[in-house]
């Protein structure tokens, strides 16, 4: 009997990092280039996207996502860089 | 034919008349080629994110409309053309995307003159007996706060 081998290395998941509370669930919610309020609350103050393993969300979406925000900015609807003040 | 939303902004410095005729004109160059235009609707006057050819408002239009490949191109051709549009964008749509309405407090930022809310959903009931309604049931009422929740689009 082989011991059964490790197949990749340990990601900061399996020792027990903690995992996202799932605020961003998004099920329901149109992810779309003109559904500014959603997509404004996946990118930070600065205007950038905020990574899945902060949102949650799950992969599929958070490329859905950063499609939408792209789309988004290239039509001014959402800033590339919004610079923060004071 | 295929379903593309085109969405461009004019420049805020066009009179309404001349505005009118700009939209008309791409108005036309879809329905000219065969092309039906499904939604025709106005965003009107909003603040540009950042600004673009030093104009920091806008005037923008989007149009959903079934055509074939040749209008983008063609659109695109004269989008380009034009110096008073600042931004377009075509994109392929899905079949729905004509009565798909954001839900409720996601649709519409105040002061933006966002279409929002009037477009009757469900007008073409039956047509995508899979896609899902575009509402879901459940409020989510989260804690978005950490992402950011700005809904002030001029800060």
């Amino acid at each position: 009997m082989a011991t059964p081998r490790r197949r990749r290395t340990p990601s900061a998941w399996d020792k027990g990092a903690r995992r996202p509370r799932r605020y961003a669930e998004i099920k329901g919610f149109e992810i779309d280039y003109k559904n500014e309020r959603l997509l404004r609350r996946f990118i930070s103050e600065r205007g950038k996207m905020v990574p899945r393993r902060i949102t949650g969300v799950s992969s599929v979406n958070q490329r859905r996502l950063g499609q939408a925000i792209k789309r988004a900015r290239h039509l001014a609807l959402l800033p590339f860089v919004d610079e923060v003040y004071k | 034919m295929t379903r593309y939303e085109t969405t461009f902004i004019l420049s805020p410095d066009l009179e309404e008349a001349e505005l009118e005729k700009n939209i008309e004109r791409y108005a036309g160059i879809i329905t000219g080629r065969g092309g039906t235009i499904v939604k025709h609707e106005r965003w009107g006057m909003r603040r540009l994110a950042y600004q673009i050819k030093k104009k920091s408002t806008g005037y923008y239009t989007h149009l959903v409309h079934d055509s074939g490949p040749d209008v983008p191109r063609e659109l695109e051709r004269q989008f380009l053309l034009n110096e008073n549009c600042l931004r377009y964008l075509t994109v392929r749509a899905e079949q729905r995307t004509a009565e798909v309405e954001f839900k409720a407090p996601l649709g519409r930022v105040e002061g933006t003159g966002f279409a929002g809310p009037g477009t009757p959903s469900g007008a073409t009931a039956g047509r995508e007996p899979d896609a899902k309604p575009a509402v879901a049931q459940e409020e989510k009422p989260g804690d978005w706060s950490t992402a950011g929740d700005q809904d002030d689009p001029d800060k």
